[in-house]
């Protein structure tokens, strides 16, 4: 299962996936002007909004279909 | 670049070296391969450099031609990036027209030096919404010894640094200027072997490697691009520490890249 997050700041824009279960990185694209430290933020921020959507998803789809799968 | 013709004998001897932390030319793991520069090769070319990174070659010619700018961005000059992997370079380059692999190359690269913003576009402006200055990148692989992709960006930026507008010749100004030139990406490939992560992947290890990640710092350090290629995964303390890693690795070319444009 994969999740998509696009983040963006100023002229800086970065799309990543990673998988939730396993928290590995399967896509990386990153424009523009970054420090090390924001760079920090920029995963941090993308992998955590991976993991909100991950698990809205994962609500939408139990509460329709039911089950625990 | 995975060719599914490797033997897995040969995917598990670099699989095994690569968990040592060692490598088939005895290189560390975060090493380059030995880097030569040479500029200004090409005369009828504005700019030119050629670039050997161990066994690969790549040879860049920058031509600056007049035309109209974008209607959205009236004041800046364009760039278009290109790669030609001709068959001679390698026995699976196909003759024909650009494929996927070829494609990829001549994004990443220009991503690094557009996205990076090495290249003054609103100094390439000649009259607004009229003429601007249009740079060509051309990349010619001449052995694709692997990492094609930090040997492209190399040459771009020492052919860049290299080139001058030709003003005299279109009978703009009086003298042929520098391209204004205002940072140095240079860009540092990974490529992930088993459960490990080498700098400047060869020839072999890019055909056993599952992923593959580039990324391109400006010389204060600054993070300017990335992009992970191929179907495999990274993990985040990955991405961290060739990121890391990547800041002090570049140093070799920088120096190198500094020692050839003076």
């Amino acid at each position: 299962m994969l999740r998509l997050r696009y983040i963006a700041k100023g002229t800086e824009r970065a799309a990543n996936a990673i998988i939730p279960s396993t928290g590995e990185i399967v896509l990386l694209q990153l424009d523009g002007h970054l420090t090390p430290d924001e760079f920090e933020q920029a995963l941090d921020l993308a992998t955590s909004g991976c993991m909100d959507l991950y698990k809205i998803q994962r609500k939408a789809l139990e509460d329709r279909y039911g089950g625990s799968a | 670049m995975s060719d599914d013709s490797v033997s897995n004998l040969m995917k598990g001897h670099m699989e095994s070296l690569a968990a040592e932390g060692k490598r088939a030319d005895g290189r560390g793991i975060n090493d380059f391969r030995e880097v030569k520069i040479e500029t200004g090769l090409i005369n009828t070319a504005e700019g030119s450099a050629m670039v050997h990174l161990g066994n690969t070659k790549v040879l860049c010619g920058v031509k600056l031609l007049i035309g109209t700018p974008y209607p959205d961005s009236p004041k800046s000059g364009t760039m278009t990036t290109s790669t030609e992997l001709a068959p001679l370079a390698d026995q699976s380059f196909d003759p024909g027209p650009p494929r996927e692999r070829s494609i990829e190359l001549a994004r990443v690269v220009d991503r690094g030096i557009r996205e990076s913003r090495m290249i003054d576009f609103g100094a390439l402006c000649i009259e607004e919404g009229e003429k601007v200055w249009m740079v060509y990148i051309d990349l010619h692989i001449l052995d694709n010894g692997g990492n094609l992709f930090d040997c492209c960006t190399l040459a771009s930026a020492a052919a860049l640094s290299n080139a001058k507008i030709p003003n005299v010749q279109h009978g703009i100004a009086d003298e042929d200027v520098d391209l204004p030139v205002t940072c140095w990406p240079i860009s540092c490939t990974f490529a992930k072997i088993g459960d490990s992560v080498i700098l400047d992947p060869t020839y072999d290890e890019e055909c056993v490697m599952s992923a593959r990640l580039t990324v391109a710092h400006d010389e204060n350090g600054n993070l300017r691009a990335a992009q992970k290629g191929m179907n495999g995964a990274f993990t985040d303390t990955e991405v961290r520490e060739s990121v890391k890693t990547a800041r002090s690795a570049d140093n070799v070319l920088r120096e190198a890249l500094k020692g050839a444009t003076g």
